[in-house]
This record gives C-alpha cells, structure tokens and sequence, in this order.
C-alpha cells in the first residue's frame, strides 16, 4: 500500500515535470516543464505581443522544434493550453499550423475557425473544429482523454465535451517532435504565442481553470 | 451437450482458421491470372520472360500480406542465362524482392518505406535452363526480452533451406501493388530472361515438407539432393569398438563419421578404424602416432592447441580435412563439412566449373610431418592444396590451379569455402570486416543489418581481410593473408545453423588465350585458433600485416605523412557551391578564421564544390575564379589546412561543359575504363551541385592499371594541388567496387586481380613523389590503400568497435564522420557529441561536420576540449599501440541518441556505453584510459583497470584529480586515467602535463560561435544608420542572442552575449544614449566600433536610459557593435549620439541607471 502511495506521488510529481509549458511573456522566456526551452537563436524569431506583455512572434514563414517532446503523444491522454493571438487570417483558405507533430496529432486555424486532427494510419481524421471570432487574444484549453473524449475550452468556459466521432485508433507514439507555428510548407502560423502548455494527460476542471486566471 | 458445444466451436474455428488462410496459386494454363507486358507471352504453361521490361503482374496479389503466421512466396523458374548481373525473380514494390544476384546466388530483400533495409545471401548459381523451385519465406519474430522485433527470412532452393537470417529494427513496408514476376526493382538492369511455369502465395510460412510436396507436383523440377550419406553398419561397429579410453575419441568419431557422411569410401575407412580397436594411448599425441601406424587410410595430425584428421585415400566427394580439433575447448570447428574449393571456369561463352566435393578427381594426399599437400586432378584441371600446421594453433592453406584444358579458362576460385559448427560456449560472435569490423550475434542465424555480403575486396564493404567467429570459450580466426590485396570477394553467413566462410578470387589470363590458364593463391588463408574476442583476432591478424602485407607502415611516428596533417585535430566540411550551402567565399573565410581562433589550434577544412563544373566535368577539375582570393583570405591563417575534393575513378562520359558534349572522354577516358568481358563499360550517375534538380551525368570506372589514367591522375592531381591546396580527397578509390578489367590494350593481364591495387598504388606513389608534403586523403577506406594514403574519410563508419582502429590507428589517419549534412534540428542534436567521443577514443581525427553544429554553444565548446585532449595525447594516438577495450567494475549504464539513417546501414538510433572509452600505450609503458561522458547527464561508474596489469598514477579530469577510479564524470566532459608499469619520474612528468592540460581544458567556455562573430561583423543595412537620430535596436544590421521585436521597436529576450550591431554607420559624434524599459537586474553594455571599446553603459534595475560618459566619434562604414554582459533583462530599445545633455547630476544619475522610465529626456529628433 505504502508502495502503491509513493508510486503515485511520484507520478503526481514527474507527470507536471514531463510537460511542455513555455511562457513568452516572462523575460527572458521560461519553461516550466521538462521540456527545455527552445533555442531562440534564430533572427526569424522575433518578439510578439507588445513591450508590456511580450509573446513568441510567427510571421507565417517561422517555425520551430521542440527539442524533447517527441513524448507528448495521444497515448495516455492529451492537454494542450494555449495563451495566443491570431491577427492575421490568411488567405482564408491555407491553413495556419499552430502546432504539429507529424504523423500524431495537430492544432491549427483555417480561416475563421480552429481545428484538432488526429492521424490514424495513413488518414488525418478531424476531431473537433470551432468557428473563433479572432479580434483579440485568446485563451484555449483542449484535452482528449484515452476513452477519446474531447473538451474544448474558451477563456475560461467550456465549450463542447463529448466523444470525439472518429472510431479510428491515433497512431501509437513516434519519434517525432512537435512543431511550433509550423510543420508543412506554406503553411505557417501568423501571430503571437503568449504561453504554451502541452501534457501527456488530462487535466482536471480547476487545472483548466488555473490557466485561465 | 457440452461436448457438442465444444465440437461446433471446434469445426467453427477449423472453418475459420481454414477460410482464413489467403493462397494464391496461380494456373499458368490459363489467361486472366496473370497481366502481361512488354513482350512477356504465355505458352504451354509457361511464362516466357525477354528481360527488358518484359513481365507479368499476379492479380490478386495486390492485398496478400504478411500476417503473424509469415508468408511463403514460391514459384518454379529457368534462367535461360546467368548474366554477370542479377536478375529479378519475383517483386512486390517497396515491399520485398527475391532477385538471383551477381555470381548466382538468390538474394532477398525487406524494404521499410523508405529504403530495402535488410539483405539475405543464399544458394548458388544454377544451370542456365534448369528448373529449380524457389521459396522466400518471411516470418515476423519477437524476442521482447531483448527488445528485438524483426523478420526470419528463409530461402529455399528445391526444397532446401540455403540461408536463414534474422533482420531487426525495422518494419516492411506492405503496400497494396501487385507482384511482379520476371522484373524488380533494378529494372530493365536486372530483367530476368527466362520461364516461370509455377508461382503460389500463402499468408502463411511453409515448412519444408509442405514445400517438398509443392515440388512434388512441379514435374520441371529434377532435384538431386545433397551428398549426404549414412553411416553403414560395418563403419558403425568399428566405431564402436573403438577402445574407450582413446584420448579425443568422441572427436575422432566424429571427423569419420563427417567424412563418411561426405561420401568418403566407407568400407575404406570401416577397415581402417577396424585397426584401432586395441590401440592404447596416454594423451593425443602418442594416439595419433599409433594410429597412423596402424592403417593407411586416416591421419592424425597432434599440434598443442589443435589437431588435424585427414583421410588420406578414399576421400571421394569428402574433403580429406575431415576434422580440426580445438584442444583447448574440446571442440570440433568445422560443421557438417569441412573446407571445399570451387572452380568456375569458361568454355566459349558457356559457363563451367568443379568443385572439390562435387567432381570426380583423382587424388592423392601426402604428409610429412605437418606439410599436407593434396591434389585433386581431372580432365580439365589440376589442382594443388598445400597445407601447413605450425603444430600450434594455425592451419595455413595454399591453392594453385592450373587448366589442363586447353579450351577452358578458369575464371574465379572459391577458396578457402569453410563451413564452421555453431559455437555453442555462450554469446558467439563473428567479425565480419565491413568498414571498421562490425561484430555479428548469434551469427549462425543472425544478420547483421550493416553486413552486406559478397562484397568485393579492398573496398570500404570489405576493408580487411579477415574474419572470426568466437564464444565465451575460445574462438577461430580465419583469414585471407594475401600480402599483394587482390581483388577477391567474401562471404560469410550462417546457414542451415553452422557458419559458412568463403573467399573468391580471380583467374588472370593472357590476352586472346581461350584456355589453360593457371591461378596461383596469393598468399595463404588461415585458421587459427585463440582465447578472447575481436581484439585478439585482430592481434592475430596483424601478426600477418606486419610480416608481409605490401602496405604495412613499418615505423611510427608515420614519416611520409606530413607532420601537420598526422596532429591535426580535425576537419570541417566546407560546401563552396552547393545549392543548398552557398554562402559567400568571404564569410566563409572569416568564419574559419574566427574558428581557428577560438580552438586555439590548427584544423582542417574539407572544400566541397571549389571546381566550377560549367569548366569540364570530372575528371578535369578546374577551380571557380575566385577560389585564389579565397584560399588568399583563408591564408591568413596559415594553419588552416585545405583538402579539396576530386574523384579519382570516374570520367564523365560528356565531360565538355556542364555534361553538354563529349570533349576528351572519347579520346582518352573510353580508352582507359574498365571493360567487361563483352567490351562495355561500367557506370556511376550523378547530379552537378549546382542545381537541386540538375540532370544526372553518367561517369565510366576507370582502369587503374591503364597507363593513360595513371598519367592523367599524376598531372591533374598535381596541376590542382598547384592552386594553393595542402592535400587532396581521392573520392571513391577505397570506398567504391573494385574491378577487374577486361581490356587488352591495357597492358594487364585479363581478368587480373592484382592490377586494381597495382595500378592505384602506380599513380598515387608517383602524386605523392610529385608533391612532398602533401596530405592524401580518400572516402571510407580499406587496409590496401593506406600506404597510398595519409587520411581515410571514414564517413559511414557507424560503429562502436574499433577493429580496423586498433591495428592501424598511427598509420594513417581517420579523418571524418558523418554528421548529417549540417541538418541542425533538435533531433539531431545530441548526436554531435557521442560521435565525437567515438572519434577522439578511436584515435581519429575529429569532425567533418559543417560549420552549423558550430553555432552551438555546446557543441562548440565539447569540440574545443576533444580536440585539445586529442592534442594533448596525439604521441599516443600516432606512436602508441590501442589496448583491449575499457571494461567496467560499475557498468555507468548506457544511453541513445538519433544518429541519423541516411546510408541505412546504421539504426537511426543508436545506444552506446555512457562513457565512452579508449585506451593507448605510449612510451616508457604509459597509458592512458581517455573517459568521455558525451550525454547531458552525469555518469557514474568504476573501470576495471586490472586487465592491463599496470599501476595507476593519476586520474584527471576537467575540474581536477579524481581520488579513486569509482568515479561520476559530469555531462559532457572528459578525464584520462594514466597507468604505468612503474611510477618514475618520467611518468611522473608526463602525469603532471596531462594534469595541467586538462585543468586548462576545464577552463575553455563556449565564446561567441564564429557565425555570430562574422555576423556582427561582416552583416550590411541597405541604408546607413544615422545615429544623429534615435536608432531603434529592432533595426540593427545584425542581432545575436537576443530577438528584435516583430515591429523592429526593441531588442529583448537576452541572453548570454547578446549582441547588436550596425552598419554602414553615418560619421557622427556625440554621447551615446541608450534607451532601455523593463530592466531587471544589473550588468553592462559596451559600445564597440571595429576592436575599439568607444563607450561603456553599466545597467541597473528599472533604468530607462543611460548615456555615455565621453563624446563618442564614429567613423563611417565601420559597424558599431553594442555587446550585453551580466545579469540583466530589459528591452533595448533605441540609440543615438546626441550633442548636448541636461544638468550633470541627470547625466550621472541616467548613467548609473536609477531614473524611472518616466524619467526619459525627450531629444529632437
């Protein structure tokens, strides 16, 4: 019993640490997680957000690895929070990859709406996707537990929760790793990224709530 | 009730289990089954294959797939030909593929998607025109205990199992396309010409009785089985009544029932052993001279460590080597057979051969003492084997044939073809001496994804010559010595659970001769008996090198390499011209010098694409026009060594131009390539770099025996080190195929092997007498060529045990790994530093990567320290002697790291020891044990030291001594253990300099990475800043390790040595001021103009501007710098010189930090 008890603290412990949580608005940026912080040298990464706030800024072309987060697969469960402001629409038509891991799962906007596409075998299958009026920042919290129930949650309210209608098995975990602003050609994220979590698990309504505050 | 229960569900399952099983058969009587194309036909059963693109499609195939219970692939062929290619047999695209491969065996292939992946070598070569019944089998296997998941891949011929592998690490590929009979992947290349009357598929991996009664009902097929005979009963009561206290009799037993089983005259030998059964002896040796005494048939050989049994009459289709004893051990090596030669000959165009165990000869056997010579004679050949046994441990073997026929020409020889039983002492082990000698589990069943066989000799797929097969007990070293390297092939594979061994070597002939040609063996093959592992057999086989070999460097440290290029800590690839690489030549240039500077010591650079290809393709090699300047520039450091490429084998076929028109090739290189037998040439393909999607340009191999490409290379070699260059990279002359050359107006004999090596080391002796002081460099590589060569760029290397290392390390050097083509993604990243450490533990030189990895900060500074304790033990790496490999009393774990799979012969990841080691004996009995700990995190282990039998004397790391060998080396950081035979004060003194020099190692930091220095140095606005106006910091020129705002209105995000810096720059002066928000933290910024320190700002929490004590006075075109130091964080958001200030108390107070942002003065602007 004692075993089980430590065992479980311990996996209370290092699932937090396993995340990825990086927070653009500290200075410098920070990562909260285990997943290191990614290596801004690059002169195409620039600053978002204003001199107040700042964010992690995309201009459509930029992308970025995520060093050490080919774990963060569908497996055991997903949560991914995102703090972002998506000024630029595009086309309209090309979609803008907010986070991609190839092979796996993917966030994206399409015009006036986001999306969650999951990838079984060969086919990329759509989730859940929400029309988002884009004029200010947003704060967005999805989760997919392993009974492939999806929530969907918008500055703070929940907004869908329900069995995803897809039957089909995400394909298991790769080696890849998550892609930032990015992950096919063309398509690239345009606007800034606040803050960014992602966990191999499900969080709990006041974990979603924490993020909102 | 319930048994009828249990009976439905029964017949239910049986139903199921039956209507799941997917067969296709395919009724070659009738249409519809089959799609033809390209002239393939269907008749009387029989589908009629052209080569071309002649083939036919299975329909139906397209959705049978390996399932858990495997899938046999069978079908009843006739080759009408055995093309000196291949030919494919049947063909599932990008899936798998059974083919006939060059020199006749069957050859399968896994594809995974991307690549075929795994390889399977088995059979030999059939008649033209004979039906034989052909089976892949493939079965999925798991083996979760040792994490290993893959594939048994079986192929049988007529029934027989030829080849058993197991491939791992992988998964087929299984796509829904059809297979196709009489065409593979190779395509029309090797189209197969000839019938195919059967063709089956079942989801299901046959046995070999099923797949007997398959045959059964295939009435082409005319099997003649294997040679294999009982033991009769008079044999057996002799062997019986053999006394049971024979010393050895289990073994002797068993070589006369080998050989019985061979075919050996069994009433022969029944009578012979008859003879024995009162012999009494006290130990082997006296045995064997009282069985030798006693009849004339056997003949025992005693020897210390091992013992010979020959027949020496009535052998018939048996060997006359029945059996070697190892005594040591108490084991047989040889399998169901022993030793055989094979003689494949030609008769006009028609191929023939004989074997030693297939034919009949006329033979004899005589021995004296431990001198065997057999002669086996027939009506076309002559063959003499002699054999010497040292009395010890070693068996050395010598063939000569010569053809009696005046209208056959012998070929090729198979010999020594050795068959050795598995040995069964726990984790056996083979060397197979592809690249740096890669070390096969388990290989009686087991291959080994880098293994590739029936390679050909000396070439990077098979760079030495000599392999061993080894257990927890003892092991067997069997070699090819042949002291002139002629070009031979080698295959070694288990089969049928024993491990077949053998060498194939070429017959010369005169031009114009159509028979009775000889071959006489180069050398000697050996098997030698010896206790340990890789190490020890290689001990064996340096034995050999250093007695004979034509390329063996004598004396150390090597004299013919040039100083310089034998300490050089490493090299960097440099892409001149690449489409993909393209950088200025001057940034290129500032960016080595800059490196230079940092490492603190020489280093070489590898110069990709110098030669403009719009001047002639290869072979002719002329220089873009600016490469002078370049070389000019670079030379400002005048240790910085230049290696450009050339490639010293090919002839572009249209070398005029940028591949537009034929200029010499018809005039000079055509005369010189290789020829075929039929007079064709042999060709590679390859894209100019210029283009992503440039055309490819076909290039002819070369002959080097031909006088003419000797010529060409000498003048051409010299001509281009003429430019300015310290060296040159031979591409391909170790790496790719050896040939041998057909051509008479070469003026080497056809078909000879000796001239490959001849040849190279004809021209490269006479480059290198030409240009003193030069380095010669050359791709991959192979133990023939190192007299020829300073360097080897052992790029695909991939391994983690340094065979080929540690007989040659000194005598020439290693110059390069791959590092994935300057990819720099995070998934690549830790790669870098395991593959360092391989290096610098290995005694190579460090390095050829691009100049990407050295913009990180890490990696940076990881090949700054190798390179230094490279430096620091360079006498040992190039005078000393490698020792057996570390082993450890506290095993520090192991680790991986994704090595990348761009040549699929390594794993995309790859897991090594989390310290990785080497050890070297110098002078005065020194060592030293070199300990890099290559992962992020720290390790902590205990290297047993006792195997070396020496003291210890000091261990050393970065941050100082370690008390005792239980040690925990920190992340990424290196220490060296010094061990000596006795603790005078000359190893004293060497301790000491190893302590000091890593305490300096310890004190290197990352520095600012070359890049980022030329960035800041060397970037250009369009416009010039006119710093009489606030100039914002979001615009500068260049920015490292900080980011500029997206609207260009700051810099922020600092980190360390961040940097901004600006130019061209108006000629203004005035006091610099600074403004700053958000400042956290305290530190400093300097304000740089070229190397002058015009202005220092300290920073302090909550400033919001500071401005410079002095006026400050720019100079135009000079790029101002500002460098951030300490630890702060703020957004720099603009800066400019302004002509007056407000009170001085302001000034002061601005400069010191503390006025509030609000504070701010407002200036005109």
């Amino acid at each position: 019993m004692k075993r089980t008890v430590m065992t479980l603290l311990a996996g209370l412990i290092i699932l937090p640490l396993a995340a990825l949580d990086f927070d653009f608005t500290a200075d410098p940026p920070t990562a909260g997680g285990k997943v290191p912080m990614l290596s801004l040298d690059d002169d195409a990464l620039k600053i978002g957000g204003t001199n107040e706030r700042t964010a992690l800024n995309f201009d459509g072309k930029s992308l970025i690895q995520v060093p050490q987060s080919s774990h963060l697969s569908l497996k055991n469960g997903l949560t991914a929070a995102l703090d972002l402001d998506s000024k630029d629409k595009g086309d309209g038509k090309n979609l803008q990859m907010i986070i991609f891991k190839r092979d796996e799962w993917l966030f994206y906007r399409c015009g006036d709406r986001v999306d969650f596409m999951w990838k079984s075998g060969k086919k990329w299958l759509s989730a859940y996707r929400k029309k988002l009026a884009f004029d200010k920042p947003h704060k967005i919290v999805f989760t997919l537990d392993q009974s492939r129930k999806f929530s969907f949650w918008l500055d703070g309210k929940l907004i869908y929760s329900g069995k995803t209608a897809s039957a089909e098995v995400p394909n298991p975990p790769g080696k890849e790793l998550i892609t930032l602003g990015g992950g096919w050609s063309g398509w690239g994220f345009k606007g800034d990224l606040y803050r960014i979590r992602i966990l191999n698990r499900v969080w709990n309504k006041e974990q979603i709530q924490e993020f909102f505050k | 009730m319930k048994k009828i229960f249990v009976l439905v569900c029964w017949c239910l399952l049986a139903l199921f289990s039956l209507s799941a099983a997917e067969i296709i058969e395919v009724d070659f009587r009738k249409n519809g089954q089959l799609r033809l194309f390209d002239g393939a036909v269907l008749k009387d059963g029989q589908l009629i294959l052209k080569g071309g693109k002649s083939r036919a499609e299975v329909a139906g195939s397209e959705k049978l797939k390996l399932g858990k219970t495997g899938l046999t692939v069978s079908c009843v062929a006739a080759f009408d030909k055995l093309p000196r290619l291949g030919q494919d047999l049947f063909w599932k695209e990008n899936s798998w593929m059974l083919s006939r491969f060059d020199g006749g065996a069957m050859t399968a292939y896994l594809h995974d998607g991307a690549n075929y992946v795994s390889r399977t070598d088995g059979g030999k070569a059939a008649e033209p025109g004979s039906w034989n019944h052909y089976a892949l089998i493939i079965k999925p296997f798991v083996q979760a205990d040792e994490g290993k998941y893959g594939y048994i891949i079986e192929i049988y011929i007529n029934g027989e199992l030829e080849t058993r592998t197991e491939n791992c690490d992988f998964k087929l590929n299984q796509p829904e396309t059809p297979v196709t009979l009489g065409r593979g992947n190779a395509g029309d290349v090797w189209a197969m010409q000839g019938k195919i009357a059967f063709f089956r598929m079942e989801d299901h991996a046959l046995t070999p009785d099923e797949l007997n009664k398959e045959i059964a009902k295939c009435p082409l097929v005319k099997i003649k089985r294997g040679n294999e005979h009982a033991v009769t009963a008079p044999l057996q009561q002799a062997l019986e009544k053999l006394p049971a206290g024979l010393p050895e009799r289990a073994w002797f037993t068993g070589a006369v029932r080998r050989a019985a089983a061979n075919g050996a005259d069994q009433k022969l030998l029944a009578g012979a052993v008859s003879k024995l059964s009162g012999i009494s002896a006290g130990d082997l040796e006296e045995a064997a001279k009282r069985i030798n005494a006693a009849q004339d048939v056997i003949h025992i050989i005693a020897g210390k460590r091992a013992a010979l049994f020959y027949m020496l009459k009535g052998s018939n289709s048996a060997f006359p080597l029945c059996g070697m004893l190892d005594r040591k051990s108490g084991r047989e090596i040889f399998g169901r057979k022993t030793m055989n030669f094979r003689l494949i000959t030609a008769i006009g165009k028609k191929k023939s051969g004989y074997t030693a165990n297939e034919s009949k000869w006329n033979k004899t056997v005589k021995i004296s003492g431990n001198h065997v010579v057999m002669t086996f004679r027939n009506r076309a050949a002559v063959v003499t084997l002699t054999q010497n046994f040292d009395g010890g441990a070693r068996l050395e073997s010598h063939l000569k044939v010569r053809m009696t026929d005046p209208k056959q020409l012998l070929q090729e020889v198979v010999f020594p073809d050795t068959t050795f039983a598995r040995l069964n002492g726990g984790n056996d082990k083979m060397v197979y001496p592809y690249m740096e000698g890669v070390i096969v589990e388990n290989p009686t069943v087991r291959n080994h994804p880098r293994v590739r066989q029936n390679m050909v000799y000396p070439r990077s797929y098979l760079s030495m010559q000599f392999g061993a097969y080894y257990d927890d007990r003892s092991g067997i070293y069997f070699a090819f010595e042949d002291p002139d390297a002629e070009v031979k092939k080698y295959y070694a594979q288990g089969r049928r659970g024993e491990l077949v061994a053998y060498w194939t070597g070429f017959a010369s002939w005169k031009a114009g001769s159509t028979g009775g040609n000889r071959y006489v063996m180069s050398g000697v093959s050996a098997i030698e008996l010896f206790d340990g592992e890789w190490y020890e057999a290689a001990k064996v086989y340096r034995k050999f090198l250093e007695s004979k070999a034509k390329w063996w460097i004598k004396d150390l440290p090597r004299k013919d390499t040039p100083k310089w290029f034998r300490d050089l800590p490493g090299w960097i690839q440099i892409q001149y011209s690449h489409w993909a690489y393209k950088k200025d030549p001057k940034v290129i240039a500032a960016e080595l010098k800059s490196l230079r500077d940092y490492l603190e010591l020489p280093f070489g650079i590898h110069l990709y694409g110098w030669s403009d290809p719009h001047k002639n393709l290869w072979p002719h090699f002329y220089p873009f026009d600016n490469i002078g300047d370049f070389l000019k520039d670079l030379g400002e450091r005048p240790d910085i060594y230049v290696k450009p490429y050339i490639d010293s084998r090919l002839w572009a076929v249209k070398d005029g131009g940028l591949g537009e028109y034929d200029h010499m090739f018809s005039s000079h290189g055509k005369k010189f390539a290789v020829k075929n037998p039929d007079g064709t040439m042999n060709y590679e393909q390859y894209r100019s770099t210029l283009k992503s999607k440039s055309k490819l340009h076909q290039f002819a191999i070369m002959c080097p025996g031909a006088k003419g490409w000797q010529d060409f290379m000498v003048e051409m070699s010299t001509r281009v080190l003429g430019y300015g260059f310290h060296a040159l990279y031979h591409d391909e002359i170790a790496a790719a195929r050896p040939y041998t050359c057909f051509d008479p107006e070469h003026g080497h004999p056809i078909n000879d092997p000796k001239t490959w090596i001849a040849g190279h080391r004809k021209f490269m002796s006479e480059i290198r007498r030409r240009n003193p002081g030069t380095g010669h460099d050359c791709e991959d590589g192979a133990e023939a060529f190192i007299d020829m060569m300073d360097g080897l760029m052992i790029w695909r290397w991939y391994g983690l045990d340094p065979v080929f290392h540690s007989i040659y390390h000194g005598r020439i050097q290693f110059t390069g790994r791959q590092f994935n083509y300057g990819m720099s993604t995070p998934r690549v990243y830790r790669q870098f530093f395991p593959k360092i450490a391989v290096q610098l533990t290995g005694a190579e030189q460090l390095g050829w990567f691009q100049m990407v990895n050295m913009q990180h900060d890490a990696q940076r500074l990881f090949f700054k320290k190798a390179c230094h304790v490279r430096n620091m033990l360079i006498d040992y790496f190039n005078e000393g002697e490698m020792l057996p490999p570390l082993a450890f009393i506290r095993s520090p774990g192991t680790s991986q790291s994704d090595w990348g799979n761009r040549h699929r012969d390594g794993g995309a990841e790859v897991v090594t020891s989390r310290v990785i080691s080497g050890v070297y004996e110098g002078k005065h009995s020194v060592a030293v044990v070199i300990l890099v700990n290559p992962y992020a995190e720290k390790a902590a282990f205990e290297p047993d030291l006792k195997r070396y039998g020496k003291k210890i004397v000091g261990i050393y790391g970065e941050k100082g001594p370690f008390k005792s060998p239980r040690m925990t080396l920190d992340g990424e950081s290196m220490a060296v253990i010094v061990l000596a035979d006795r603790i005078d004060s000359a190893v004293r003194k060497e301790a000491a300099r190893i302590e000091k020099y890593m305490l300096r190692i310890g004190r290197f930091t990352p520095g600012m990475s070359p890049q980022n220095a030329v960035k800041l140095a060397m970037s250009r606005s369009k416009e010039s800043f006119d710093p009489a106006n606030a100039v914002p910091f979001g615009t500068a020129s260049a920015v490292v390790k900080a980011n500029r705002a997206a609207d260009g209105s700051f810099i922020g995000w600092l980190r360390s040595g961040a940097a901004a810096s600006f130019c061209p720059v108006k000629a203004v002066s005035g006091k610099c001021r600074i403004r700053l928000v958000i400042v956290t933290g305290s530190g400093r910024i300097a304000m740089f103009q070229g190397k002058d320190l015009l202005a220092e700002f300290p920073v302090k929490a909550g400033a919001g501007e500071v401005i410079s004590a002095k006026t400050v006075t720019l100079r135009a075109d000079v790029p101002v710098v500002f460098k951030i130091s300490g630890a702060w964080q703020g957004r720099l958001l603009d800066w400019q010189l302004v002509k007056q200030a407000r009170s001085a108390d302001h000034l002061i107070r601005c400069m010191e930090g503390i006025l509030p942002v609000a504070a701010v003065m407002t200036f005109p602007k």
